[in-house]
């Protein structure tokens, strides 16, 4: 029966669930990275902002490790994409956190923004 | 045009009759479904292209290690292609086959060589999507099925080049085989709007009417007009009707959507496309939005055109059937 559902699904794509932002929405798990280049530049950047395409189908890789013993994959997976990226860079720091939403009346009464909250990081050595 | 007793006509102006109205809006409907997946492909091969390497590669974002872990053993893949032919060069293989996925996608757009086309698109697809789920969302799952029904339904037929040159493209399509497509659409569009409306019935956010607020402060879904739904978002009161409007247009869907009386059908769709206007714009997610819109049309778009004047008059209730 698996293997029949398994066929089907990878056919028509029909194994694909419907389930959007559900039961709840949650906060958005991003990644900052700082990566130390050869002329000892730091470069910043940020993954699971949504600013394209590309940043939206990473966001997508790290939700799927949004899940505590899943961090240190998704650091890995950060950190290989900063040393493709900048070839020749080998010390990435890494910092995975939650945008929180700030409360409706806080945002009322000061337009207080969106909080990051860090849960880990680490310093990767290539 | 003849008129047959007990056939409906699509009116655009008093009196005047345009076509049979069942079948030329099914018709019609083939159309939208081509053609909005034809341009749905296009774009995200345009938004994609410069990032083919680090997307579908084994040495892109996501690990071999995982792609290998996930790939599925019932189907085909394209890391499972690029092992089995031994390619070595993937970053250029991969943008031989976009431009070839590329070039497809327009031939599906015009219609002309539809059925292969329209394979070669499902194909493509299929191979990206088994291959590198983990970087997959919404959109892709959604183009996959309207890829498989654009490959098994007679979409060539109408308002295509096919129809132009080749013979066999203008035999009418059958009646039955037309419906049976159609409705098999409805049921499909049905089935994902109840399933996603109970998904978010039992989560805690939905019902107090803080999940459009929790959507749209995540920084993924920020666009230029983000500051302006945020001031009427962090309005408790339009909040909790923008999230029970979303449950209701959800849930309510696949019931309301059949009803004729009060243009109730007429209202299930317009409401339900006004939500994924609304993702589309506030929540930066066009491509999402633009093949639900497709879907929607595709499926339903025949109840905005099929309504008289007479059956909003008449007495009980009536549906599209």
């Amino acid at each position: 029966m698996d293997r029949l559902i398994g066929q089907y699904a990878g056919w028509t794509g029909g194994g694909f669930g419907y389930s959007f932002f559900s039961p709840d929405v949650g906060n958005q798990v991003v990644v900052k990275t700082f990566t130390l280049l050869p002329n000892d530049e730091l470069k910043e950047d940020v993954i699971g902002t949504g600013t394209d395409m590309f940043d939206s189908r990473f966001s997508a890789v790290l939700h799927t490790f949004r899940n505590e013993k899943a961090y240190e994959l998704m650091s890995r997976v950060a950190v290989s994409y900063m040393v493709a990226k900048y070839p020749g860079a080998h010390r990435v720091y890494v910092a995975i956190g939650e945008y929180e939403a700030p409360s409706m009346t806080a945002y009322s009464k000061e337009r207080r923004p969106s909080h990051f909250r860090e849960i880990c990081s680490g310093i990767y050595v290539y | 045009m003849s008129i047959k007793p007990k056939t409906k006509y699509l009116f655009i102006h008093k009196n005047i009759i345009i076509m049979n109205a069942t079948h030329d809006v099914r018709r019609l409907q083939l159309v939208i479904l081509r053609v909005g997946v034809a341009i749905a492909i296009l774009c995200k091969i345009m938004v994609e292209f410069n990032d083919l390497e680090f997307l579908f590669t084994t040495r892109g974002i996501v690990p071999g290690v995982l792609i290998n872990g996930l790939r599925s053993p019932f189907t085909l893949s394209l890391p499972a292609m690029v092992e089995f032919f031994h390619i070595t060069n993937e970053p250029a293989f991969l943008k031989g086959l976009f431009l070839i996925y590329f070039c497809a996608a327009q031939l599906l757009f015009l219609g002309l060589f539809t059925r292969w086309s329209a394979a070669i698109c499902f194909i493509i697809h299929l191979l990206l999507f088994n291959g590198y789920n983990l970087v997959t969302f919404g959109f892709d799952g959604f183009l996959f099925s309207l890829l498989f029904y654009n490959l098994i339904f007679p979409v060539g037929k109408v308002l295509s080049l096919d129809a132009c040159f080749f013979k066999f493209a203008r035999k009418p399509i059958n009646e039955q085989y037309l419906n049976l497509c159609i409705r098999l659409l409805q049921f499909h569009l049905c089935v994902v709007y109840l399933t996603a409306g109970i998904a978010k019935l039992k989560g805690h956010e939905w019902i107090a009417g803080t999940a459009v607020w929790s959507a749209i402060n995540q920084p993924q879904f920020f666009t230029p007009f983000t500051g302006w739904i945020k001031s009427l978002a962090s309005i408790p009161f339009i909040s909790l009707i923008w999230c029970w409007g979303t449950l209701l247009a959800e849930v309510g869907f696949p019931f309301f959507i059949w009803i004729k009386h009060y243009r109730i059908g007429q209202f299930a769709l317009l409401s339900i496309l006004l939500m994924h206007v609304f993702i589309g714009l506030a929540m930066g997610l066009q491509l999402f939005a633009w093949i639900m819109i497709v879907f929607d049309l595709a499926a339903f778009g025949g109840v905005f055109l099929l309504a008289t004047s007479k059956d909003q008059k008449a007495d009980g209730f009536q549906f599209y059937l």
